[in-house]
């Protein structure tokens, strides 16, 4: 990543310009211009670097809640339980892990019918041992920015 | 309740992925039957309501060169915990930092995802996570594989 490119992505982390013509003026913060932002963010895109550029929702704040899962698999079948677990919408991570409790994701969910729903299927599926949820009690940050 | 579902049909066009364009913003003015600058002016309701929390660039931790990810969990006295939080939430590597409930198998209640670039600098983290505050027992689950990493869609 050339100079420009690290201060182009820092910059779009923190403070998105929220103007009609939003990649001018981090074109004006970072020097350079219109065309060459654009230019580097298709390219930071098109190689994986930058995801999205989008809204972060407060989801609590709508209505929904968050929380974090733990799944105990055998080994074997880790690959097998986390594709299904993909398979719902509803969940927006879904990592393995060191550890006995090896399977993590995190779930947005609207009702606890939702959330009960998915805990048996998860549980149903072989190799499955144990399913806990780590509800967030307090949140310290959420901060998504990365210095690159 | 009309606020509400009216901040709902909002969001479900102001979540979408921003077009790398010159006016980005002209795509959910339109699907709003709208104008830019009352587009501009919602997302700046919606957030100084804490329902928008941002607007970013979201970046791909493993791809912009932070291959050593960790979930960390630390056990900590309750009455501590504020203390281990915010120092937690300080350090730049650290992108999340929650509280969460503890079960008596499973003691830990401080979590922080943290990410480093290689072993070296992973080892390094931890160690100096470790010197800020008292803690009684810490697990470092390292990210193994990424099945999933997504966003929510509300409809």
């Amino acid at each position: 990543m050339t100079d420009l490119e690290s201060r182009i992505l820092n910059f779009i982390q923190t403070q998105f310009p929220l103007v009609s013509r939003p990649f001018k003026v981090i074109a004006e913060k970072t020097g350079t211009t219109e065309e060459q932002v654009l230019a580097i963010l298709r390219k930071l895109t098109g190689n994986g670097v930058l995801r999205t550029i989008r809204t972060v929702i407060n989801w609590p704040k709508v209505g929904f809640s968050t929380l974090l899962v733990g799944v105990s698999v055998e080994p074997p079948f880790l690959d097998t339980v986390a594709e299904e677990i993909n398979q719902y919408e509803t969940v927006t991570h879904n990592y393995s892990r060191e550890g006995e409790r090896n399977l993590w994701f995190t779930l947005i969910y609207e009702s606890e019918a939702e959330k009960t729903g998915l805990f048996a299927k998860v549980m149903s599926l072989p190799g499955v041992n144990d399913l806990r949820e780590f509800p967030a009690e307090k949140t310290y940050k959420i901060g998504l920015v990365l210095d690159v | 309740m009309s606020e509400r579902i009216n901040d709902r049909k909002v969001l479900s066009v102001v979540q979408k992925p921003l077009e790398l364009v010159s006016e980005p913003f002209v795509t959910f003015a339109e699907k709003l039957n709208t104008d830019v600058e009352t587009v501009l002016h919602a997302i700046k309701d919606l957030m100084e309501r804490g329902i928008i929390r941002r607007i970013a660039g979201i970046v791909k931790h493993n791809k912009a060169g932070f291959t050593h990810n960790a979930m960390v969990a630390f056990e900590v006295e309750d009455a501590c915990c504020d203390d281990a939080g915010m120092k937690l939430s300080s350090l730049p590597f650290v992108t999340h930092c929650y509280k969460r409930k503890p079960y008596h198998d499973w003691p830990y209640n401080i979590y922080v995802m943290m990410h480093a670039r290689n072993a070296d600098d992973f080892d390094q983290k931890i160690a100096a996570m470790k010197e800020l505050f008292p803690f009684k027992s810490v697990s470092v689950l390292k990210s193994i594989k990424e099945y999933k990493k997504s966003h929510f869609l509300i409809s």
